[in-house]
């Protein structure tokens, strides 16, 4: 199996949300992270928003206070200061934040240090050791762009309209994408026979599907959460393909028991043929079961590949993550042994 | 200090959820054996970093004392773990030991003690303690519990019933649980 040279193998932050210092190593191409509640999961899929692209990386950081936290970031000042571990506003001039990874090919490491004016911030890009690179930033409500997603997807906003424009503008004019998609959507939807966007390219707001022996094609959101949720997935990877990675916060919500492994079987073979590295979060003990079942039938090059990556707080209230590969996580499920934390 | 126990199989489990109903089941492991591998040594030293008590529950079996040796012995690879060995973390003997000890109905033993004999008269060399205790409960259960008898649920019910969780031969265990969880 070919992984991208852009995988993630280990990854570092500082001062980040509630983790003074965290870290992951040995990651692979499908991890899959879980913990207690409040242990910090999300925060670590907010991290690995983290780009050299400075407003990429600020936009991304954003959305998820608002989207995924529901923080009216236009009526916040201090916007950066919500991204500190424990910091008050008026101490966090010149405190850094800092988040470093190894992968392949390369070291990196960005530094958001933030300057007299909490919303104007410093980013210190270093690449191999070598040449830091200072770039300034303003972080505001306008560093949202309109048209853009970031990589972290929230299980509350996988209705967006992005993947009706993305589906329109990047999937339905292209013939062998869309058949592609088709089948494999059809493995959980045998009825499905064909999908349309409502406007074309960036004015699309819904998918809608035609379905066999029924006339009337209608809005995917009415076919169900749990394919929603797959179809957009699916079109997030064709959107991300080639780039770094994408980050699924509570992966499973609206999936049927039923269709679990067949959803992980589709996920982890999309996450290959588009070269994305996948970051998950779950709370569930049937989804992790089901991620070891789909890893069993795909075979020892996906299993290869596969971590579970369990969350602790240490009496200390830090953080540490334990790192399960398949062999370990498999013998442990097999045990009926607890590996999401909290115990 | 929270505690992390490891025990050598299910059936290990089961009990100690029927002597210890405050335990919590995810505060025991199972190992798969009394032996260490990579992957329950990596997981005791976890519940060490996470700064836990370990306690570890292994059959003494026919030899308590080379059973203690190597235990003690790989506490300087592993860690400081606190080690009970079964039945009473002083002779030889395991799990069904105690099993044999508490049961309500001990007549039961002859019983399958022919049984037993008869089969090792067939040449089939293994003796059966194991299957002992199970047969027992299957012998005396009520028609209500005919399905998933042994299933996680069922099991440590079915201890509750037919043996005296009261009897002193446990007396050596509940004191090193509870001297561990009371800390």
């Amino acid at each position: 199996m070919k992984v991208s040279d852009n995988n993630i193998i280990d990854f570092k932050v500082k001062n980040f949300k509630k983790f003074k210092h965290f870290e992951m190593d040995n990651l692979g191409q499908f991890n899959l992270i879980v913990g207690d509640n409040n242990v910090g999961k999300t925060s670590v899929l907010e991290a690995l928003l983290v780009k050299t692209n400075s407003n990429l990386f600020i936009e991304g950081l954003l959305h998820s206070l608002e989207i995924g936290r529901n923080i009216d970031v236009e009526s916040n000042q201090n916007i950066i200061s919500k991204f500190y571990v424990n910091i008050s506003d008026s101490d966090i001039i010149n405190s850094e934040i800092s988040f470093s990874f190894n992968t392949i090919e390369q070291f990196k490491e960005i530094k958001i240090i933030c300057n007299q004016n909490a919303n104007l911030s410093k980013f210190v890009i270093s690449i191999n050791h070598q040449n830091p690179n200072i770039v300034e930033s303003y972080v505001s409500k306008n560093n949202i762009g309109g048209n853009l997603m970031p990589n972290l997807i929230f299980s509350s906003n996988i209705y967006s309209s992005f993947s009706a424009r993305t589906f329109s503008d990047k999937i339905y004019r292209y013939a062998s994408k869309k058949d592609k998609l088709i089948k494999t959507l059809k493995i959980l939807l045998p009825n499905i026979t064909d999908l349309y966007p409502d406007k074309f390219e960036t004015s699309s707001q819904t998918i809608y599907a035609r379905q066999k022996d029924i006339d009337k094609a209608i809005p995917m959101q009415l076919i169900g959460e749990g394919s929603v949720k797959l179809l957009n997935y699916l079109i997030f990877m064709q959107f991300f393909s080639d780039q770094d990675r994408i980050m699924l916060d509570e992966v499973d919500n609206g999936i049927h028991y039923s269709k679990m492994k067949d959803f992980w079987k589709i996920l982890l073979k999309s996450s290959v043929d588009n070269q994305i590295q996948l970051f998950m979060t779950t709370h569930s003990k049937e989804c992790i079961n089901y991620y070891k079942e789909a890893l069993s039938e795909l075979g020892e090059e996906f299993q290869n590949e596969a971590r579970i990556i369990s969350l602790n707080e240490l009496p200390d209230k830090s953080v540490k993550a334990f790192n399960y590969n398949y062999e370990r996580f498999s013998n442990e499920l097999e045990l009926g042994n607890e590996i999401r934390g909290g115990y | 200090m929270k505690v992390h126990f490891f025990v050598e199989g299910d059936a290990d489990k089961s009990f100690m959820m029927a002597l210890f109903p405050q335990l919590p089941p995810e505060s025991i492991d199972i190992l798969n054996g009394k032996d260490f591998n990579d992957k329950n040594i990596l997981r005791i030293k976890e519940m060490f970093v996470l700064g836990k008590k370990v306690c570890l529950f292994i059959d003494a079996d026919k030899d308590y004392d080379s059973r203690l040796e190597y235990y003690t012995d790989k506490k300087a690879e592993i860690g400081d773990y606190n080690l009970f060995l079964m039945p009473d973390n002083s002779n030889n003997g395991n799990l069904e030991s105690i099993y044999e000890a508490i049961a309500k109905n001990t007549s039961f033993w002859t019983c399958f003690e022919t049984y037993n004999n008869c089969i090792e008269s067939l040449n089939y060399k293994r003796t059966l303690p194991k299957s002992k205790v199970y047969a027992y409960i299957e012998a005396l259960r009520d028609n209500e519990n005919s399905k998933d008898l042994f299933n996680k649920t069922n099991f440590p019910k079915l201890i509750n019933q037919h043996f005296d969780l009261n009897h002193e031969y446990l007396k050596p265990l509940k004191d090193f649980v509870n001297s561990h969880i009371s800390q």
